[in-house]
């Protein structure tokens, strides 16, 4: 598993919400356009529920992802002090800390920002 | 050096004129320092900005009485395309990136830019793109589709003139500049930042343009490579967007807005960098909630690029496919708002002083925010339905490129005019430049927004009285007055400061940053000696910051080896890696890139054999300007360094250049990945799409083709792997070898082309393998050529144990050159095959 000091973590968490937005967008159009469901069945229906479905093993992954993060902020918190800065701001984080801190707000972020795109799925029928 | 004594500090200051002065005469065009290529963009765009607000003085004139008869239709859809397609392109975007130029190296402890010469190619690209571009409004030959060139309008068909080749291929040339600017930006902050200055201590503004770059870099290809489509279509009859060949206007749509959406915020994110840099200097504390901000930047960059369909909400996408564009729409005012209540709380716990970038600051807020709001009411569909192409739209965006561009822009400008003159602004003109400017905007776009819920189309060129739109129109042309009004004031301020204004002490407003460490007016080379920078206010926590450097108390104090030099450090702690060496002043890129308007204007005028012969010029200006590099007699060729400091990155393996063909790879894939989208989406969505019942294209000759690619890349990979162990025997013939094979490969590959069935000009579905199949020779060619010059370079002691750098540069063109042509044999033969199994 990617360290979570990796500066890749800083992207990670939107990288995926980008994928998933990819997967849900193309998915819906492929779906519409070859297998579309009847319009009677509403929004009840196999495209809907299988990207809900997608849209929460995303969401549940990406908060897993967060609680990873803040679990190592909580335990470096104790273990690093923080490096003074100027005066009048409170403290510089480490490098790693820093990596760690942002990440973990992208994955909540991310989290909420693919929630939100999914929320449709429950109301609108697919292919109209 | 380390002393106090001001003598030996000027003689100090005189050897590092020598290396890094710029000349004058006719030589300046050889310049290639990023504060000159800086000015000359930020001067140049300003330029263009006249250009653009002239044409807006012409569409309002002409909109302020109904029935005016000022403009011809057909002169007014020039004039309000080219307003559009000038204030976007040829002065926006270079505008901010021409302020990253400048600023970025200065902000980050460093010299220069990683890429010099690719600054000033950028440069000479832009204005020669620009000229062309704007010299078509002359000859009354403009482009008249819209700024969005919407197909078919612009297509062969409906547009049979030259406009729309002078805008597809004017604005390609101008974004090889844009994106050259994005990814030598993304390298240079990414490997040069000063010793210590790691992440979590870079400037607000340094993380902003490092979003903008990676934004331009993933966002301008998706148009490049539309652009390329439709000059195909109209110069070559490849039916792309002709929905009776298979094609499909609506790919246009889609790839102008995978663009479009993006540029809004390429446009902001480095405008709202500069009010979280100004804010914090005028508040005399430190912005509120960094972190948070740096959250809310990355994801800008990330959300704002689901948003492109939002711009075509009328054109018959399914409801649920809607709602998730509409969701992300809103979605990303949360961000932004982020920002918003950091400086307002940073503005409530500092002191305001209110300078005129402060004025220009408040304004921006006041107006970026009423823009964000409408933005909002936007993404909602319904609402759109009701407005769309209506004045409303012309109001919003103007209030959110006005106010979250153009203010923050002005801004930037008063608070940097002493770093660009040496003198400060005159405080009473400035005053009254902001408040014409202001009042003005607010009178022209506020009332714009009834005028388009009163029903008023959007690019008609009069209207008639009496349908309610006559008094609110004749307002907003009062107001852009006013609005010109103050644009002139704030010229004149500018011009005459350079002349009358107060001299500039050292750092005039007590800023925090690295920037205001050097002189006023800097000096080519920014710093004589590079400080370590461990927080994020290092001129606040040392004052004499500025004298110290000054008197070589810092790094990479020797000169006497006559080369440019900055740090190399690592992207994340900013701990000293290597020595970059840097070229010096160049006639090649002015070149290359005058033979590249060259083989722009051969296009538009139809001499195919004249532009074979400047693109092989400037692909000639190109490798010549790749050969003098790394241990060529006029790069590096003594490695010697001071004893303790690092090696010179050519005789490491790793460096800006790596780092720069990473960056350049990703913006190609970026390209690639729209080629196969449009593939894709004509083959779900395209009516007539048509597929032939036996492939076009011999699948074994591909396949051998492609063996005998993916055998060059092993080969390279193990010659790479020998020289990380330091053996290079028999490594000039190892390249040699790579190089046949790859040649080879090359010449099946075309065989397979020209034997193929392929009627690119019959059919969308030929057209788009076509364009595959070029793209492919192309970057197989260019992987064998810079495998023969690796073997040359070999050949003369270039390259080799002591200077290992450039095949791993080079190895990584094979891998992306490889993964594409896998990636097209899969879609073009085995995904149709499987399809119709299926």
């Amino acid at each position: 598993m990617l360290s979570p000091f990796h500066p890749l973590q800083l992207t990670l968490g939107l990288v995926i919400w980008a994928l998933y937005f990819v997967v849900l967008y193309a998915g819906l159009s492929i779906s519409c356009q070859h297998f579309a469901p009847p319009e009677q069945s509403g929004a009840f229906n196999w495209v809907n529920i299988a990207l809900l479905l997608l849209t929460f093993a995303v969401t549940l992954g990406l908060l897993f992802q967060a609680r990873r993060g803040w679990h190592i902020i909580k335990l470096t918190k104790k273990t690093r002090p923080a490096t003074p800065d100027h005066k009048q701001s409170a403290s510089v984080p480490t490098t790693p800390q820093f990596i760690n801190y942002v990440a973990v707000s992208i994955y909540v972020v991310a989290a909420m920002a693919t929630l939100i795109n999914g929320l449709p799925l429950v109301l609108l029928v697919p292919c109209i | 050096m380390n002393t106090n004594d001001p003598q030996a500090a000027e003689d100090f200051h005189h050897q590092f004129d020598k290396v890094w002065g710029n000349p004058r005469g006719l030589l300046a065009l050889t310049i290639v320092n990023h504060t000159t290529i800086g000015l000359r963009f930020l001067i140049t765009g300003g330029v263009f900005f006249l250009i653009g607000g002239l044409l807006a003085m012409l569409i309002r004139t002409q909109l302020a009485l109904p029935g005016h008869d000022l403009l011809t239709p057909e002169i007014y859809n020039q004039v309000f395309t080219m307003h559009g397609t000038i204030m976007m392109f040829l002065f926006a975007v270079p505008v901010m990136e021409g302020f990253a130029i400048y600023l970025i190296p200065k902000m980050i402890g460093a010299r220069d830019l990683v890429f010099p010469r690719l600054s000033a190619f950028g440069y000479w690209c832009y204005l020669f793109g620009g000229i062309i571009l704007t010299s078509s409004l002359v000859m009354e030959i403009a482009p008249a589709a819209g700024w969005f060139m919407y197909t078919p309008l612009s297509s062969a068909v409906y547009a049979p003139g030259p406009g729309s080749d002078f805008w597809l291929l004017g604005i390609t040339f101008v974004e090889i500049s844009a994106v050259s600017a994005g990814i030598e930006l993304v390298v240079s902050i990414m490997r040069t930042r000063t010793q210590g200055m790691g992440l979590q201590h870079m400037p607000l503004f340094v993380w902003y343009i490092l979003a903008m770059a990676l934004m331009i870099v993933f966002g301008f290809p998706p148009l490049i490579l539309g652009s390329i489509l439709l000059e195909l279509e109209r110069a070559a009859g490849m039916p792309f967007f002709d929905v009776a060949r298979g094609g499909d206007p609506i790919l246009w749509q889609h790839l102008f807005w995978l663009f479009g959406h993006p540029e809004v915020y390429i446009l902001f994110l480095p405008a709202a960098g500069m009010i979280s840099t100004i804010l914090p200097v005028f508040c005399q504390r430190p912005i509120a909630g960094y972190r948070w901000v740096v959250l809310s930047i990355i994801t800008t960059g990330f959300i704002s690029f689901g948003l492109w369909v939002h711009h075509m909400f009328t054109v018959g996408i399914p409801h649920l496919a809607q709602a998730f564009f509409s969701a992300a729409s809103m979605m990303v005012a949360i961000p932004t708002a982020i920002q918003v209540f950091a400086w307002i709380a940073t503005l409530w716990n500092g002191r305001p002083v209110y300078e005129p970038p402060m004025l220009w600051a408040l304004g921006f807020l006041f107006i970026f925010v009423a823009g964000g709001l409408t933005g909002v009411m936007l993404a909602l569909v319904p609402f759109d339905w009701q407005v769309h192409d209506t004045h409303f739209v012309v109001a919003h965006f103007h209030f959110v490129l006005v106010g979250g561009m153009f203010f923050p822009l002005m801004a930037g400008i008063y608070y940097w005019l002493p770093h660009f003159s040496g003198r400060m602004p005159n405080r009473s003109l400035a005053r009254w430049g902001f408040w014409l400017i202001f009042i003005g905007f607010n009178v022209t776009f506020i009332i714009m927004h009834v005028t388009g819920l009163l029903g008023m189309p959007r690019r008609i060129y009069t209207y008639e009285a009496n349908l309610g739109w006559d008094l609110p129109n004749m307002i907003s042309s009062v107001g852009s007055f006013i609005m010109a009004a103050g644009v002139a004031t704030c010229l004149l301020d500018i011009i005459l400061h350079f002349r009358f204004g107060e001299r500039a002490k050292r750092n005039p407003w007590n800023a925090d940053t690295l920037d205001w460490s050097t002189s006023l007016p800097p000096s080519a080379y920014n710093f004589a000696t590079l400080p370590e920078c461990t927080s994020r206010h290092p001129l606040w926590d040392n004052p004499d910051l500025q004298t110290t450097i000054e008197h070589g108390h810092h790094g990479l104090a020797t000169i006497d080896h006559g080369r440019r030099e900055t740090w190399g450090t690592d992207p994340l702690t900013g701990k000293v890696r290597e020595i970059i060496h840097l070229p010096g002043n160049s006639w090649l890129p002015f070149f290359a890139a005058l033979a590249t308007a060259g083989l722009c204007i051969c296009l538009l005028s139809k001499f195919y054999t004249v532009a074979i012969i400047m693109a092989l010029t400037s692909t000639a200006f190109l490798l010549r300007w790749s050969w003098e590099n790394g241990a060529h007699p006029r790069a590096a060729p003594n490695a010697q360094v001071v004893e303790g400091d690092p090696p010179l990155h050519s005789r490491t393996h790793d460096g800006p250049g790596l780092w720069g063909m990473k960056v350049t790879l990703l913006a190609n894939g970026s390209l690639f990945l729209s080629l196969l989208f449009g593939w894709l989406y004509l083959w779900t969505v395209a009516p007539n799409w048509q597929v032939p019942d036996h492939p076009p294209v011999h699948w074994l000759g591909l396949l051998s083709s492609g063996g005998l690619l993916t055998a060059s890349l092993f080969w390279f990979n193990r010659v790479i792997k020998r020289l990380r162990r330091d053996i290079a025997t028999h490594l000039q013939p190892h390249l040699w070898g790579i190089s046949g094979l790859g040649f080879t490969h090359l010449v099946i590959l075309v065989g397979v082309w020209q034997s193929s069935n392929l009627a690119p000009q019959d059919t969308a579905h030929d057209a788009v393998i076509t364009v595959m199949l070029l793209y492919q020779i192309l970057h197989s060619a260019l992987a064998v050529i810079m495998t023969v010059l690796q073997a040359l370079r070999m050949g003369r002691n270039y390259v080799g144990i002591h200077a290992p750098y450039e095949p791993n540069v080079v190895q990584r063109w094979w891998v992306y050159t490889t993964g594409t042509f896998w990636l097209i044999y899969a879609v073009v033969i085995l995904l149709p095959n499987m399809w119709n199994l299926a």
